[in-house]
């Protein structure tokens, strides 16, 4: 156990160590940078120590360090599959991203800051994927957003070349455009406000069940459940706990701060779509997903009265995910095909696969092995990560070397024959091609919406797999019809490449060995999941065969327009203007959200103008005036003229004696 | 209590306030007499954690120094609750003293008057000011805590008087008689609750609080009315808060950043050191409308703040904002809810004395800048004040790593534990506390865009005043140290409240 505690430690707290001594030598000239990949190379190597602890000898517990018992907080840390593997993956994808961005952010005037808040954002995502402690967990979570803040507005100062979207783009009263102090505000925002829906709801998980550790939780969740049904806060509860996550992992509506978040960056636009962040939201529904599935069922087996209307609302809620996590997928996805900016593209497409993984979590409810479909959601989680943060990688080299983050203003990109080949890799990874790990974990995924039998989600994230393949292969095909410019373009430096090499390697190498493994890892995740899976049944042809036809379509299409030329994109889109408009405006969400912003500064104004400007006036203004004037007109009378004062005094006599007569 | 000398804190209050009158008049320079305060603020700071430390109970008594059998024991008390509370006054006061050097000396130059003499008043009365609050929140009886309070507020109205801004002998006066007004409501009840009772001591020699539930249910109850409107006027509750802007924005900045944070907090301290624990049953029944007008103050403040254009006054309203959450959290009457209270003072303390500081030093390097629509891009002109600034915005809003997060997370607890699912009024006060949350984190970073991030409007970088921002970075620092210590002291005063349990009412 000593062993456990201090690989945790070391994994989990000592980024945040690194990321103090980086901010207090954050001014030492490249240091920050070493400081910061150390500390990522200590953290992934105790990670995959950890998850090599947990395979070897098949730990499946809590570990805790250190216990605050009358606050009911502690130290108290997951040690079972789904952890291991997300520490392994959160800490290796950083670790690869921080080489890159000894880089990329080489000579910036933020450098120091830039690392301080990357390791700091790193050792909150770790604290998030392995806290047992919903309060420490939340401590990570809060974290997260604090750091996403920081890095998306890393830029200050708003210079013309941080911005994103089309500058100077109005739509109704709405900049479609953003800055990245902007975005850095939106960010926050769209984050921390659920959060605190979120807090409540974790203290009122407390009330019910008397503790913050999600592992009793497991214990006692049918118990749980039946509390929740009699007091009828089942499914407040339920949304209570879901909203923060559905908004840090961007799912429609709140996708727009991801859309915006591009500003930062373009290594922090991978941390933050690959390894942390948005990867939380999705972590931590999986981790509580099961309190929800296998506590209706227990209770339905216990109690078969209240079981069946336990069931009812919480497949009620998981519906309604599914049906959320396929919008995403669907909007974000439409939004991605017309998209001309590169990390855009890549913005919409991380939505998008975020909501096939949050359709996966709604349909685990309606499948007869909940915890393997949750498996399903984990690996999709993995390959995404992987791709993703390659792609991104990939994408700030272009958009450096092009000097232009529009893809339409991209010389041919296939000159780079190195990065190209590498982001290819990715690409069909994303599109979802065999034998990428991209099409196995996304085939897992769609064989259980089709299964789970809810046609209106599943057949909107079927279309959502044709438009990934169009738009993905688009990103990279785009740019053939621009020549080559006339200097040979660069690549970048090996340990550069490197990077997103290793990343592509992966995505292809891991899927080639897929069929050898796979089972074997849906097996090993399910531990966590309270009903491990023994032994799988084989997948459906049907699922396989209409899932590689759709992608086929897709990048046939693709290449047809920006390949082959046969089909005139341009023709295709100025056909359409409002549907073009209306995708490349995100589907007009963000004028809801900017609204909701005016009308509270509005607020603020009316609120200071008419009741604080009004009770100021009246107190402050007008009561002073008020008896100034009255003692005016008390003191008239004082004028100090002998020949009235007598007659005061004569008629005060009078008036006391008629007092004095009459009682 | 072995070992050390009884009236410790006493002797020590006595002995530097007299020093800093004495020897302060001799001193020939400005730094000396700045060195001096700074000296006295360590020294009482080691007395009380001296106090802290010996005591095995947690609980000390430095020892009755005042006895008369109508008034009652006068006596200073440290425990778990006022301790801490005590500590963050002097670690703030002292911070800012430092700040106050260059700060002033400026002030006083540029208004054209003779510099020693006035630095000396100045860092007298600040002294004085500094250690009245001090003392009223280690008070035991409730007279002496008017009388300590009231010596504060007199003393802050002369520096506001002498070295505000604007209509300052105007606003002084508004100040005066705002926060008189509340002092004596607060009077008032004291006297009848003492005249009824027949003492005004709240603790026993022991230190255990007295129980009051001898009063007649009429008069308690009106006692506790009296008391707890003079501490809302205090703590600038929704409705009695139109003072606050005015004096919190145009008092000198380092008055600011003691006013704000420090003073005002006393109010709802002394709801749950005092009224709490004497009135139970009163208490008891107010709490739902306690909790409404704390996360109401909450909401205004913060919709004021949205809107406010002046730097120092954006901050005052944001003041008000955070004094709802404190009446939020000793509504919530239970122990999560007072040790949001208790972390929320801290954490308030070192965030809002952070922006008030970074407020006076953009007036100090950019030529008495307050008016937020000119400022924007500050960041690059002003790094470190820029920076300590997001320190103390992330304080005030909750946000990791400051103890900020924690405090939020208390007032949550305790207010979920005491409303949630009670009833359609408590749910409101959730509710309310939910819009709130959100309006501070929106003013907050709304705010901090607007002024430090974005294209720059002064180009050339300024030099900073080292120890303007150097008293800045160390009151951020703390606010992070607090963070990390956080949780085992939340834990320490969660098994002290629980063995007060008993004593502390309806608790």
């Amino acid at each position: 156990m000593m062993d456990l505690v201090i690989l945790y430690l070391l994994a989990v707290i000592q980024p945040f160590i690194f990321s103090a001594i980086i901010s207090i030598l954050y001014s030492v000239k490249k240091l920050p940078g070493y400081l910061s990949v150390f500390s990522l190379i200590m953290s992934t190597i105790s990670s995959a120590y950890i998850l090599y602890s947990i395979i070897e000898k098949s730990l499946n517990g809590v570990l805790s360090i250190s216990q605050f018992s009358n606050i009911s907080f502690s130290l108290s840390f997951f040690v079972d599959s789904y952890t291991g593997v997300m520490m392994v993956l959160v800490s290796f994808l950083s670790l690869v991203i921080a080489i890159y961005s000894l880089y990329y952010m080489d000579g910036d005037e933020g450098y120091g800051r830039y690392f301080a808040y990357f390791t700091f954002f790193v050792g909150s995502m770790l604290l998030v994927v392995s806290a047992d402690n919903l309060l420490l967990l939340f401590l990570g979570w809060e974290g997260t957003g604090l750091a996403s803040y920081a890095l998306i507005g890393h830029w200050r100062h708003d210079e013309k070349e941080r911005m994103i979207g089309e500058e100077g783009r109005v739509v109704a009263n709405t900049p479609m455009f953003s800055y990245p102090s902007v975005s850095g505000l939106r960010a926050l925002l769209f984050t921390r406000v659920p959060d605190i829906l979120m807090l409540i709801g974790i203290f009122a998980v407390y009330a019910y069940t008397g503790t913050f550790e999600i592992s009793n939780i497991f214990i006692t969740k049918a118990q749980f459940l039946l509390e929740l049904a009699r007091t009828g806060m089942l499914l407040p509860i339920m949304f209570l706990l879901s909203i923060g996550a559905l908004a840090k992992s961007a799912q429609f509506p709140f996708h727009e701060w991801l859309v915006t978040a591009m500003t930062g960056p373009t290594p922090v636009s991978a941390l933050i779509h690959a390894a942390t962040m948005v990867k939380a939201g999705v972590y931590y529904m999986v981790r509580i997903t099961p309190i929800f599935v296998y506590g209706a069922k227990e209770l339905l087996a216990e109690n078969p009265a209240i079981g069946q209307v336990v069931i009812a609302q919480v497949q009620t809620f998981y519906y309604g995910l599914m049906i959320i996590g396929a919008i995403t997928a669907f909007s974000l996805a439409s939004m991605a095909l017309v998209a001309r900016e590169a990390k855009l593209i890549l913005a919409y497409s991380t939505g998008s696969q975020l909501g096939f993984m949050f359709a996966g979590i709604g349909a685990s409810i309606f499948s007869s092995m909940p915890s393997l479909v949750l498996a399903f959601v984990v690996a999709h989680l993995i390959a995404h990560a992987v791709f993703k943060a390659g792609l991104f990688l990939g994408a700030g080299i272009y958009i450096h070397s092009n000097e232009s983050r529009f893809i339409d203003e991209w010389a041919d990109v296939h000159k780079m024959r190195i990065t190209t080949s590498f982001n290819w890799l990715l690409v069909l990874s994303l599109a979802g091609l065999p034998p990428f790990i991209g099409f196995w974990t996304k085939d897992s995924l769609i064989s259980s919406y089709l299964s789970s039998g809810m046609l209106i989600p599943a057949s909107l994230l079927l279309i959502t797999v044709l438009f990934t393949a169009f738009y993905s292969t688009r990103y990279l095909l785009y740019s053939h019809r621009y020549p080559a410019k006339e200097e040979e373009p660069h690549e970048p430096p090996v340990y550069v490449l490197s990077t997103y090499g290793i990343l592509a390697i992966l995505s292809i190498g891991l899927g080639i060995l897929w069929p050898l493994f796979g089972e074997k890892l849906f097996e090993f995740l399910s531990y966590s999941f309270l009903e491990p899976i023994k032994g799988m049944t084989g997948e459906e042809l049907t699922v396989i065969v209409s899932s590689i036809s759709l992608v086929l379509i897709g990048i046939l299409l693709s290449s047809l327009s920006y390949q082959f030329k046969f089909i005139d994109s341009k023709k295709v889109i100025s056909s359409m203007p409002e549907l073009n408009d209306f995708l490349r405006d995100r589907w007009l969400i963000n004028i809801l959200f900017y609204n909701i912003g005016v009308a509270f500064l509005k607020l603020g104004e009316l609120t200071y103008r008419f009741v604080e400007r009004g009770l100021d006036l009246g107190i402050n203004y007008g009561l002073p005036k008020l008896t100034s004037n009255l003692s005016k007109y008390f003191r008239k009378p004082i004028s100090g003229d002998l020949y009235s004062y007598v007659l005061y005094f004569v008629t005060g006599i009078i008036i006391v004696i008629l007092v004095l007569l009459f009682i | 209590m072995a070992g050390l000398p009884p009236h410790l804190i006493l002797i020590t209050i006595l002995l530097t306030v007299a020093g800093q009158m004495a020897i302060g008049s001799i001193l020939k320079k400005t730094k000396q007499v700045m060195g001096l305060v700074v000296a006295f603020f360590v020294a009482m700071s080691l007395s009380i954690i001296l106090e802290m430390f010996i005591s095995r109970t947690g609980t000390t008594l430095d020892g009755a120094f005042l006895s008369s059998s109508y008034l009652g024991e006068f006596n200073f008390i440290v425990d778990y609750v006022s301790g801490p509370i005590a500590m963050t006054i002097l670690l703030v006061s002292l911070a800012i003293s430092i700040y106050a050097y260059s700060y002033m000396e400026k002030r006083i130059k540029d208004e054209g008057r003779e510099l020693l003499s006035e630095m000396k008043l100045f860092y007298l009365l600040y002294y004085i000011f500094a250690i009245s609050m001090f003392a009223s929140v280690l008070s035991t009886n409730l007279v002496e805590f008017y009388l300590f309070l009231e010596v504060g507020l007199i003393s802050s109205f002369v520096l506001i008087n002498n070295y505000g801004y604007g209509e300052r002998r105007k606003i002084a006066i508004l100040y005066l008689v705002w926060t008189h007004i509340g002092a004596v409501l607060f009077l008032v009840g004291a006297l009848a609750f003492g005249y009824i009772y027949g003492s005004f001591n709240v603790f026993d020699a022991s230190g255990r609080i007295l129980s009051a539930s001898s009063l007649p249910v009429n008069i308690s109850r009106l006692v506790f009315i009296l008391m707890l409107i003079g501490m809302l006027v205090k703590a600038a509750a929704f409705g009695f808060h139109l003072w606050l802007p005015y004096a919190h924005a145009e008092a000198p900045t380092p008055i600011s950043a003691l006013l704000s944070p420090l003073l005002i907090g006393i109010g709802p301290y002394v709801i749950f050191r005092f009224l709490v624990p004497l009135f139970p049953a009163p208490f008891e029944s107010a709490r739902v409308w306690l909790a409404i007008w704390g996360t109401l103050t909450i909401i205004y403040g913060g919709l004021n703040a949205l809107f406010e254009k002046d730097f120092k006054r954006f901050l005052a309203y944001s003041s008000i904002s955070q004094m709802g959450y404190l009446i939020t959290a000793v509504a919530a009457g239970n122990i999560y809810g007072f040790i949001g209270l208790i972390m929320h003072y801290i954490a308030h303390a070192f965030g809002k004395a952070t922006l008030f500081g970074s407020a006076g030093s953009i007036i100090y390097h950019e030529d008495e800048l307050r008016d937020m629509r000119k400022m924007g891009g500050l960041l690059k002109t002003l790094p470190l004040t820029g920076n300590t600034a997001l320190i103390g915005f992330f304080t005030i809003t909750g946000m990791p790593p400051t103890i900020g997060f924690w405090s939020e997370l208390f007032i949550v607890r305790g207010a979920v534990d005491a409303f949630f699912l009670k009833g359609s009024i408590e749910n409101t006060v959730l509710i309310l506390l939910f819009i709130g949350f959100s309006l501070s984190i929106s003013y907050a970073f709304y705010a901090y865009k607007n002024i430090f991030q974005g294209p720059p409007k002064f180009e050339e970088k300024v030099k900073e005043d080292p120890l303007i921002v150097g008293s800045l970075i160390t009151l951020a620092i703390i606010s992070m140290v607090l963070f990390v210590i956080g949780p085992a002291f939340a834990n320490t005063l969660a098994g002290y409240l629980n063995s007060l349990n008993s004593l502390m009412g309806g608790a």
